[in-house]
């Protein structure tokens, strides 16, 4: 390569970089597709449904009560089964206060 | 990728798919069109997209469709034979005398040596990326590259000595 050459592939390399910053500068307009913006009254709407619908389930699923000992619930059928024939046992003995039981289960007055 | 982050990822690569689809096509209006295609294509499939090989993956997708729209220019040229859809040219902006000739000898690279030298020098992209964009192997595109480095020297050498 002689000199004259080597001037002027330094020359090219210049012109080279020029174009290529030239050719960065050039831009595109794309029409975009927005996201949908969700509004205020939307979120709002959107947790009064998802609170009305957990409620709905928890009152869906709420456990069945069979009766009531000193006030307490109780959910199990075999073992409001099982009080129930307790103070029936209670009773048919006669040794208990059949009055005062049935007060302590059903607050008589 | 929902379509919010496919947004902020094709606002990134989009002009460079642009200027890439520019130098395929020779056309500015075509590579913008091309652009717009490009992107309502990948909002479609955007749940299908990941944020890794993103800019490869539109570089890609940018080439098939220029080639695409490229073949089908020539099938409607040669059908209809129409002489303006020959000359399509990219228009030169005011650029200066140096770089009009290396715009114009860029342009009568063959086109593979054309594609390279626009992906490493105007887009800065690594050899392996370019490999994968063009559909090629590295020690290939590292060989175009220099043929085409090498080409616009020597043109640009000669018409500097001896005028166009």
């Amino acid at each position: 390569m002689d000199y004259n050459n080597f001037k002027e592939y330094g020359v090219a390399e210049q012109a080279m970089k020029a174009y290529a910053e030239q050719c960065r500068e050039e831009r595109v307009v794309v029409r975009l597709h927005e996201p949908r913006k969700v509004g205020q009254w939307q979120k709002i709407a959107l947790a009064m449904a998802m609170v009305a619908v957990v409620v709905g389930v928890a009152w869906l699923s709420r456990p069945e009560v069979y009766g009531y000992v000193n006030g307490e619930p109780i959910y199990s059928l075999v073992e409001a089964q099982q009080q129930a024939e307790q103070i029936m046992a209670n009773l048919s003995q006669g040794g208990v206060d059949g009055e005062n039981i049935l007060q302590s289960l059903f607050t008589i007055e | 990728m929902n379509s919010e982050q496919l947004n902020i990822e094709f606002l990134r690569v989009k002009d460079a798919a642009y200027r890439y689809a520019v130098s395929l096509l020779h056309n500015p209006t075509d590579a913008e069109d091309l652009v717009q295609d490009l992107y309502e294509k990948l909002w479609r499939r955007r749940l299908l997209l990941r944020q890794s090989g993103f800019q490869s993956l539109v570089l890609t997708s940018a080439r098939n469709m220029a080639l695409d729209r490229l073949r089908e220019r020539e099938r409607r040229r040669l059908m209809t034979d129409i002489d303006e859809a020959v000359g399509q040219s990219v228009e030169l902006k005011e650029l200066s005398d140096e770089v009009a000739i290396i715009k114009r000898i860029i342009l009568g690279l063959p086109e593979r040596e054309r594609e390279v030298i626009h992906l490493r020098d105007v887009e800065a992209m690594e050899f392996a990326d370019i490999a994968e964009v063009v559909g090629s192997n590295v020690a290939a595109v590292r060989m175009a590259h220099s043929r085409a480095r090498q080409r616009v020297r020597e043109e640009f050498s000669k018409i500097m000595n001896y005028g166009l």
